[in-house]
């Protein structure tokens, strides 16, 4: 019992004996463990950051604080066939203020407002603000820039940047291309050359705290920028001017939706221009509607109509062997009921040769003879003459064309396609096909640029002329071209003839499908022309397409004329360019010209009496144009005081009514007078040099019954 | 035994301690200088005021015989309580200014609850498993001192100040249990003020989740990480810390750790964290060897006092918790906090000086607790 007790009273005192933690000396050693492990934690912590991701915060530390600035490279210029620059990167510069180094705003302010002729308070309200970097100006000329940096003011910046420049404006602005406000390429060669003309930048690393405050860093060498390679092309701005005062002509007054011409030399596949009326200017083309950037000449499609009749016209030749004089074919009168519709002739014929048929572009007449086609050749043809697939031209977003497969054909479709429906052709397509006629039935592949050079002069990669293929035989060709010329001769293609040129041609007319009946629109067409010339020996292969004209819609009305009249004006011209050029180019290159006559050739005389005027220099104006095409003395002479810079201007009116009629020749230079005469087998006597003053038989004489002309010249 | 006056290695530890505040307060603020006020000498030219006051207070720390001050304790934690009380109510803000002399209400509060507790506590260690006469009282005072400074508002130094003088209430006997309770029934209140701040919960937040708010709030600690991170092993060398140069915000107070870790690497935080244990350990032995039980606490909360401001600094600096602004004492820049660091110095200093020649008590086993009892 006792014991019992005993132990029990034992036990008791061990339950109340107070628990581990409660002795004092054991708070110590909880309290201190509780902290040890706090020191051990973060002993394991930095271990883990300072030992393991080491690498990883090193690289995240350096990334804070190394920056690397880009050193943009100078985009290559674009250049047409005889160096004029079509696009140019201009340099200009940022100016830029670190508020925080300017020891004086005001003073500051002042001193840039001088140069920059700003007003000082305008500049010191830029650099308000806490910002570590304020941009005080933009588009700063060089020499502003070289005033400024002798100014050698703390905390100022200037940043030099390059922005595209597209001197000749909306000239062949869609086969150009444009770059946009960051430089970067948005179309045409731009953007198919951008690999070449872009170039590489450079850079250059510099240390920058989080405040914006840069120090040099010498560990890092800078790299330099590799300026981009610069594009010659084989467009010549004089012709494609000519092309888009023309085609801009022809769709005014004919008052069509659009317009596309394309020049190419049928030997070599050369695209000498290719212009899109309405177009846009690159400078600035936030300004035009989307629609107007497009290069329609190769990328929009159309039903050809009777231009496409040329690849009946090949068959008829090579395949049947026609004898194209003494094959007829009746003409049912204008009438002819095909697929349950009407086919109907833009005149009656009876009974025509087939030689007739295409001269009068008689559709009945076609469809009649195309019953001889058997469709797997047609489309032979057809196909190798280029339709129905890209040209392969070095432009970006190309339209291949719709040509249906023979198996996909209906009982009509021969007959319709061989007059130019249920296809669907470009501009450049149908080019490129008549450049394959003119050129002795082989196809090339036509090309925009010559030779990508780059910044040391070096070549770096040569267009070659290419054939494609020999479509038809070159015995087939010299009869189209027999064909095509009495077209124009005596046929629909009237209307573009040039007196003293031989030019074979074929108009096009088609009526638009109307997508909302489902059926042809009589009221909307598409008038176009497609030819070459001289017929001899072809240079230059052109198609004008004029896309719903509403005033006449015959492509002989609305395309042919103007056909000739970019004929006319391009075999008129001598060699000498004649272009424009805008003074804003000019005027750039004017501070090194103090001492010599500058460049006015191809100026606006407007804005070249403007800058002659600004520089106080004599002048004398010869001839009544408005371009000048050619100054005296040269460009880059010495000036003379005492000289007066003589700027011969471009007569447009060169033109000559008829084939025997003496066109207007005063004011010309006597080389241009004698080039144009030496269409007529005339003596001509000639008295000075210079410029043409007199003529005679004046202008618009006949001359068949003259037998020698006198020009009078200014004695230069 | 010639009887020594210092415990020269716990004066060395202070001593190097402050040398390498000054090293790196130069270091680290020079840059900050420079931009803001034209001299990069600025910081530390003030670091050295202060630091020359502290020295002047460490040494008066150092001659005064604790044992006899003791009694007068209360009058101190009145006055405290009464510039507490004044910047908390009647002129708010962390900041007393008397005359020339500025100092931070805080820092006054918590040395005088040091001292009170430590006498309270020793007086009392016989009625301390009362609730009523150990824990309330106590607890009592430390709520009232802690919601005034709440009221500056100083969030983190009335955490820091109830800190302290729970870790003092721990070590003394007062029951675990009555501890336990309280602080379950106070918890939720220790919300309120969390909650109904947002930056509290945005900072909280932000520890949570590191990765979502870089640019934000967690965008101090990343940089502190990416400073610590890039000096690696050996550290990139003195002066040569890129991230002062503004990517890390206080370089040269709060995350001057940091900085200590980029310039010298894991050599440097490993040598604080040494240095700081070794005055932990210090502390600890004193506590231990030392009779007197007023002296045994006093010696506890300085102890206490370094080891969770170093810790929690480190700890913040290396996001191990949620960011708050606390200096390293000895080596953060300046302040009241500085002088106050080398006032406990002086009184560790001579507490210490008091245990030289004296070996650690063998643990005896719950002996002490029989004794009371028997």
């Amino acid at each position: 019992m006792f014991r019992k007790t005993g132990k029990l009273k034992k036990n008791k005192r061990s339950q109340n004996a107070p628990p581990f933690y409660d002795e004092p000396q054991n708070r110590l050693y909880i309290l201190g463990g509780f902290w040890a492990l706090c020191f051990l934690a973060i002993l394991l912590k930095l271990l883990f950051v300072q030992v393991v991701e080491h690498g990883h915060y090193e690289a995240i530390a350096k990334s804070h604080l190394e920056q690397r600035r880009e050193l943009p490279a100078q985009r290559g210029s674009i250049s047409d066939r005889n160096g004029d620059l079509l696009a140019v990167d201009l340099i200009h510069y940022s100016l830029a203020v670190k508020p925080s180094l300017l020891s004086d705003r005001q003073k500051v302010a002042e001193a840039l407002g001088k140069v920059l002729q700003v007003a000082p308070a305008k500049l010191v309200k830029r650099m308000k603000g806490n910002a570590n970097f304020a941009y005080l100006e933009h588009r700063i000329s060089h020499e502003k820039a070289e005033a400024l940096r002798k100014l050698n003011l703390d905390g100022v910046i200037l940043e030099k940047k390059f922005s595209r420049y597209y001197p000749y404006k909306t000239s062949g602005a869609q086969t150009i291309g444009y770059c946009d406000y960051d430089n970067a390429a948005k179309g045409g060669l731009e953007l198919e050359y951008d690999k070449y003309l872009k170039g590489t930048s450079g850079w250059s690393v510099y240390l920058q705290d989080a405040l914006g405050n840069q120090f040099p860093n010498l560990d890092f060498p800078t790299s330099y920028p590799v300026n981009g390679m610069s594009l010659e092309t084989t467009i010549d701005m004089f012709y494609q001017s000519v092309l888009e005062d023309e085609l801009e002509k022809a769709v005014r007054t004919h008052k069509a939706n659009n317009g596309s011409a394309v020049l190419l030399d049928p030997r070599t596949g050369e695209v000498l221009g290719m212009a899109n009326y309405p177009g846009f200017d690159p400078n600035r083309y936030n300004d035009f509607d989307l629609a107007n950037y497009r290069n329609r000449a190769m990328t929009d499609l159309y039903e050809p109509g009777s231009t496409f009749k040329m690849v009946a016209l090949a068959l008829c030749i090579e395949e049947l062997n026609l004898n194209m004089n003494k094959e007829l074919v009746y003409c049912e009168n204008g009438k002819y009921a095909l697929a349950q519709k009407v086919v109907r002739d833009h005149e009656d014929f009876g009974y025509l040769s087939a030689r007739g048929v295409f001269e009068n572009s008689s559709n009945i007449g076609v469809i009649k003879l195309s019953k001889k086609f058997k469709p797997p050749i047609f489309y032979r043809y057809a196909r190798d003459f280029g339709f129905g697939q890209q040209t392969g031209v070095d432009l970006p977003a190309e339209a291949s064309g719709i040509l249906g497969r023979p198996a996909d054909y209906s009982r009509y479709s021969v007959a319709y396609m061989s007059i130019g429906y249920e296809v669907a052709v470009s501009p450049l397509q149908v080019a490129s096909a008549y450049a394959a006629v003119a050129n002795g039935g082989k196809l090339m592949k036509p090309y925009v640029v010559k030779r990508v050079i780059d910044d040391n002069g070096r070549v770096q990669l040569e267009n070659q002329p290419q054939v494609i293929r020999q479509v038809v035989s070159a015995e087939t060709a010299a009869r189209m071209k027999e064909i095509l010329k009495g077209v124009v001769e005596n046929g629909t293609g009237q209307n573009a003839q040039v007196s003293g040129v031989a030019i074979a041609g074929k108009t096009g007319t088609a009526q638009k499908f109307d997508r909302s009946t489902h059926s042809y629109s009589t009221s909307q067409h598409v008038g176009s022309f497609a030819g070459f010339f001289p017929v001899e020996s072809p240079k230059f292969v052109l198609l004008v397409m004029i896309n719903n004209p509403r005033n006449g819609y015959y492509g002989s009305q609305v395309a042919a004329p103007a056909f000739s009249n970019i004929a006319q004006r391009i075999i008129g011209l001598p060699v000498t360019v004649k272009r424009e050029q805008s003074p804003e180019m000019a005027r750039l290159e004017l501070p090194a010209l103090d001492n010599f006559v500058m460049p006015l050739e191809g100026m606006k005389l407007k804005s070249a009496e403007k800058l002659l005027k600004e520089r106080k220099l004599t002048y004398q104006v010869v001839g009544n144009g408005s371009l000048i095409y050619r100054q005296e003395p040269a460009p880059y002479s010495p000036l003379k005081a005492s000289e007066p810079i003589r700027l011969y201007t471009e007569t447009r009116e060169v033109s000559s009514p008829g084939n025997n009629v003496m066109p207007k020749l005063v004011g010309l230079t006597l080389k241009e007078a004698l080039q144009v005469m030496s269409q007529w087998n005339i003596n001509v006597e000639i008295e000075g040099t210079g410029v043409v003053v007199e003529q005679r038989p004046s202008a618009g004489k006949n001359l068949s019954k003259e037998n020698k002309i006198k020009l009078v010249c200014n004695p230069a | 035994m010639k009887k020594r006056y210092f415990d020269i290695p716990l004066v060395v530890t202070f001593f190097f301690l402050m040398l390498l505040g000054i090293i790196m307060v130069y270091s680290a603020s020079a840059f900050y200088a420079q931009q803001y006020f034209g001299d990069n000498f600025y910081f530390l030219k003030r670091h050295l005021a202060y630091l020359f006051i502290g020295l002047l207070g460490m040494a008066v720390a150092y001659s005064i015989p604790y044992q006899k001050i003791r009694g007068y304790t209360w009058i101190l934690l009145f006055f405290s309580g009464a510039i507490l009380f004044y910047t908390a109510f009647i002129e708010r803000g962390r900041w007393v200014h008397i005359g020339p002399v500025h100092f931070q209400a805080v820092d006054v509060a918590k040395f005088a609850l040091i001292l009170f507790f430590a006498d309270s506590l020793s007086r009392k260690e016989k009625l301390l498993s009362s609730y009523s006469e150990g824990l309330f009282p106590h607890l009592f005072y430390l709520v009232v001192f802690s919601a005034m400074v709440l009221r500056h508002p100083d969030f983190s130094s009335a955490v820091m100040l109830s800190l302290i003088g729970v870790t003092m209430l721990f070590a003394a006997p007062i029951r675990i249990s009555h501890l336990g309770y309280t602080a379950a029934a106070v918890a939720p209140f220790m919300l309120i003020p969390v909650i109904f701040s947002p930056y509290k919960l945005q900072r909280i937040l932000a520890f949570m989740k590191p990765n979502d708010d870089l640019q934000g709030i967690g965008y101090q600690v990343h940089q502190s990480l990416v400073s610590l991170g890039h000096g690696g092993i050996t550290g990139v060398g003195f002066a040569a810390s890129t991230q002062k140069m503004f990517f890390l915000p206080e370089a040269h107070t709060d995350f001057i750790f940091a900085i200590i870790g980029e310039e010298w690497g894991l050599i440097g935080t490993g040598l604080i964290l040494f240095l700081f244990g070794f005055i932990l350990l210090r502390g600890l032995r004193i506590a231990r060897v030392l009779e007197d039980r007023f002296l045994v606490y006093l010696a506890l909360g300085i102890t206490a006092h370094f080891t969770y401001y170093a810790a929690i600094n480190m700890m913040v600096t290396l996001r191990l918790m949620p960011a708050t602004g606390l200096p390293l004492p000895f080596v953060s820049y300046g302040g009241t906090a500085l002088m106050f660091s080398c006032i406990y110095a002086g009184i560790l200093l001579r507490l210490s000086r008091l245990t030289l020649g004296r070996r650690t008590p063998k643990v005896r086993a719950s002996g002490r607790t029989r004794k009371r009892r028997g």
